[in-house]
């Protein structure tokens, strides 16, 4: 393999692999990353639950492939000023050679690195970056972090065909809260599919997104997920079970409905849970025709009382919460008013976004 | 390395590939049987053929009842559930054979302690850290378990030494070995199952592996070190030295191991002199050569037969202390002694052990004799 390449396009490429490639210790082959020349080249890193494939503009004077420790190279290509010759030598070396210095990086051959699925393209779905990073922002929150239970501990996606498109649902929770979207999107399924999307995956997956706009295509097989944009594919692998019945758990008929607008009930419920235990937050929330009290008792510092206006008619409710959960299912809302749906004190609230019907927040109150 | 060059082991490799044939493959399974004998070896084989990416066309071959006609060629039944070693996934998998290699240099003791071992994405091998395997671990390969094959198509675990699974570890084994995600499989490697909780073995297939008999044994050995010239004297001494174990009959200095032991042995007979167990676990393996050798003794006090020993090389000086006791006496010893040996994992005091021992073989054979 013999490639010649541009200082910052290779700094660029490197520079997007540095969190995958560092990460694990498991496999210490993982601290590599695999570049492939071929009709053109390519940089594939992994950390075996996701894997990012990319291009690397070059020019390719010998074909082969090589995997190179990552972080060295990087360290290197910030350091040298000149246009880059990567050269492969007998034995797994790797010779780095840029105006008058060169370097040699022990590699390791291709054959040892993990095998990438082949993208499946069989099943084409576009999604729009801005839709998917949304939908992603709006439920990654309320998933697990390391929950024993481990299909917890990622996204569902769940895709519904229709006749036209498809119905995509994403769900996130922990199982005292909820988060909830749903967004129709361009493709055809041929059968109702749950993936479980692992959140370390979800979040990578935001930072690509991020950076790129436009439109991103989806491709699934049995044990993987496909995101690519433009040129760069994110493979990811899926988390293997049964996701809970989510929409067993979203209310339907709650019957005591108040809006609130949502600057002034994020900065209220921040000044309450001051006051708040430290591990609980716990709120409390008294709902009456017109306003709304919160409340925070803790017998060991004191306690906090504010008033906020609502749009409420019925009874007066109640209810206790944690005021973290509210304060991340509200932020990342959109809308100007947050619409509260209450049954009893110990039923689940909904929560929904004022002008998107998609979104849909559950939490489970705390007894007070 | 395949299935096929397993020694010795048929009934075990028959088991499995019975298993890879009706295509029921168990979750968990233990296997037992001595160190040395082949486990490790077949465990991580029956695992490269699982996930071969070659025996795989043949696999399904089977499954369809050769509907292609190109695949006649692969009518050989041992060559079908077997692995090929050469495809990256075998090659990957092989590395398990040396863990060593699999550390990264920057990790440290704390690290190794709840360390699991891949170097293939779906092949996991645990072993204990300081004689313990702790429960990070268990939940390591738990989180392992819980997300879908990165590129095989069976997720495999291998828990070697898995007596050594601490209570909190076995237990939180137990949910996993009882119901795996799909397309798992746990093997655990031990060679004292009896240590294992009941509530382990339960939940799992046992596979025995028993020992080499002896002629198999010697062309084995003379087999694999062909190039130094081995004597077949020599080949038969270590062959029954190594009880069938392979593993142990091919390290070179398991001669060297016995004469030196054997020396201590004989001074203990005589008086304390300096520590004959300097490492953690040479208390074990003395009482392990000492059982051999009072079996010898006690056989050249029965029969007088030098064919029948073990220890044929060292006739001599095995009939000069058999002479000094009662055949009654020699086999009370040696029941005594494998008793302290079951208790050694209690952390017995070295110094306590050391003069109870020097007591009993005094009393045994520093008599007037017979």
């Amino acid at each position: 393999m013999k490639l010649k390449v541009e200082r910052e396009e290779l700094q660029q490429a490197l520079q997007n692999i540095q969190g995958i490639a560092e990460k694990k210790t498991t496999m210490p082959i993982l601290s590599h990353f695999l570049l492939k020349a071929d009709k053109t080249a390519s940089i594939i890193a992994t950390d075996l639950d996701i894997a990012f494939t990319g291009p690397l503009k070059a020019e390719i004077l010998e074909k082969g492939s090589l995997c190179i420790p990552a972080k060295k190279l990087f360290e290197i290509v910030r350091e040298v000023e000149d246009k880059i010759l990567l050269e492969s030598q007998e034995n797994n070396w790797l010779k780095v050679s840029s105006g008058k210095s060169t370097f040699k990086l022990m590699g390791l051959p291709e054959g040892e690195y993990p095998t990438l699925p082949q993208v499946n393209r069989s099943e084409e779905i576009k999604i729009s970056a801005k839709t998917l990073k949304t939908m992603i922002d709006k439920t990654v929150y309320a998933t697990g972090d390391s929950d024993t239970r481990y299909t917890l501990n990622g996204l569902l996606l769940h895709f519904l065909p229709k006749k036209k498109n498809i119905e995509l649902r994403v769900v996130g929770t922990v199982g005292h809260r909820l988060a909830f979207i749903a967004k129709d999107i361009i493709g055809k399924v041929a059968e109702e599919k749950k993936l479980i999307l692992p959140k370390k995956a979800a979040v990578e997956l935001k930072r690509l997104l991020d950076e790129n706009e436009g439109e991103i295509s989806i491709g699934l097989d049995k044990n993987h997920i496909f995101f690519m944009v433009e040129d760069i594919v994110l493979t990811s692998r899926l988390i293997e079970g049964t996701y809970p019945n989510y929409d067993q758990v979203i209310p339907k008929d709650n019957e005591k409905k108040a809006t609130v607008e949502k600057v002034a009930f994020t900065k209220s419920l921040r000044r309450t849970s001051i006051m708040s235990r430290e591990k609980t937050h716990a709120v409390r929330f008294d709902l009456e025709p017109g306003k709304a009290t919160l409340i925070s008792i803790n017998p060991d510092i004191g306690e906090a009382r504010e008033e906020i206006a609502v749009q409420y008619k019925g009874e007066p409710i109640s209810i206790g919460f944690n005021a973290r959960y509210l304060l991340d299912a509200i932020q990342i809302m959109d809308g100007e008013a947050v619409g509260i749906e209450v049954q009893d004190p110990l039923s689940p609230t909904l929560l929904r976004e004022i002008g998107e019907e998609g979104h849909k927040c559950v939490i489970m109150p705390m007894r007070i | 390395m395949a299935l096929r060059d397993i020694i010795g082991q048929e009934k075990a490799v028959e088991i499995l590939r019975g298993c890879m044939e009706r295509n029921r493959i168990g979750h968990a399974f233990v296997f037992t049987g001595d160190d040395g004998i082949g486990k490790k070896l077949t465990a991580i084989n029956f695992i490269k053929t699982l996930n071969c990416q070659n025996s795989r066309e043949a696999l399904d071959v089977m499954r369809d009842g050769l509907k292609d006609k190109n695949s006649f060629r692969i009518t050989d039944h041992a060559l079908r559930l077997d692995c090929c070693d050469q495809c990256s996934s075998c090659l990957k998998i092989n590395k398990l054979f040396y863990p060593e290699a699999l550390i990264s240099p920057g990790e440290k003791d704390d690290d190794l302690r709840s360390k699991i071992y891949l170097s293939h994405p779906d092949v996991v091998l645990a072993i204990p850290f300081n004689g313990e395997i702790r429960v990070d671990i268990t939940r390591k390969i738990e989180e392992f378990l819980s997300y879908k094959a990165f590129e095989g198509r069976w997720k495999a675990v291998i828990i070697d030494g898995a007596e050594t699974l601490n209570q909190s570890a076995a237990n939180a084994l137990l949910k996993t070995l009882e119901e795996p995600p799909e397309q798992s499989i746990l093997i655990l490697i031990s060679p004292r199952p009896e240590l294992l909780p009941k509530t382990i073995l339960s939940r799992c297939q046992r596979i025995f592996f028993s020992p080499l008999p002896i002629n198999k044994m010697s062309a084995l050995l003379e087999d694999k070190s062909d190039s130094k010239n081995l004597q077949p004297e020599t080949a038969v001494i270590l062959s029954m030295l190594s009880g069938g174990r392979p593993g142990l009959a091919l390290n070179d200095e398991l001669l060297e191991k016995r004469d030196s032991l054997f020396l201590s042995f004989q001074q203990l007979l005589e008086k304390i002199d300096e520590d004959p167990w300097e490492e953690k676990d040479s208390e074990d393996e003395w009482f392990a050569w000492v059982h051999l050798w009072l079996r010898d003794i006690a056989v050249l006090k029965a029969t007088g037969r030098t064919d029948l020993l073990i220890n044929r090389d060292r006739e001599k000086d095995l009939r000069v202390i058999s002479k000094k006791a009662e055949l009654h006496d020699i086999l009370t010893l040696s029941n005594t002694f494998s008793r302290i040996r079951d208790s050694l994992r209690f952390n017995l005091n070295k110094r306590v052990v050391l003069y109870h021992t020097h007591l009993l073989l005094k009393k045994t054979f520093g008599g007037s004799g017979a």
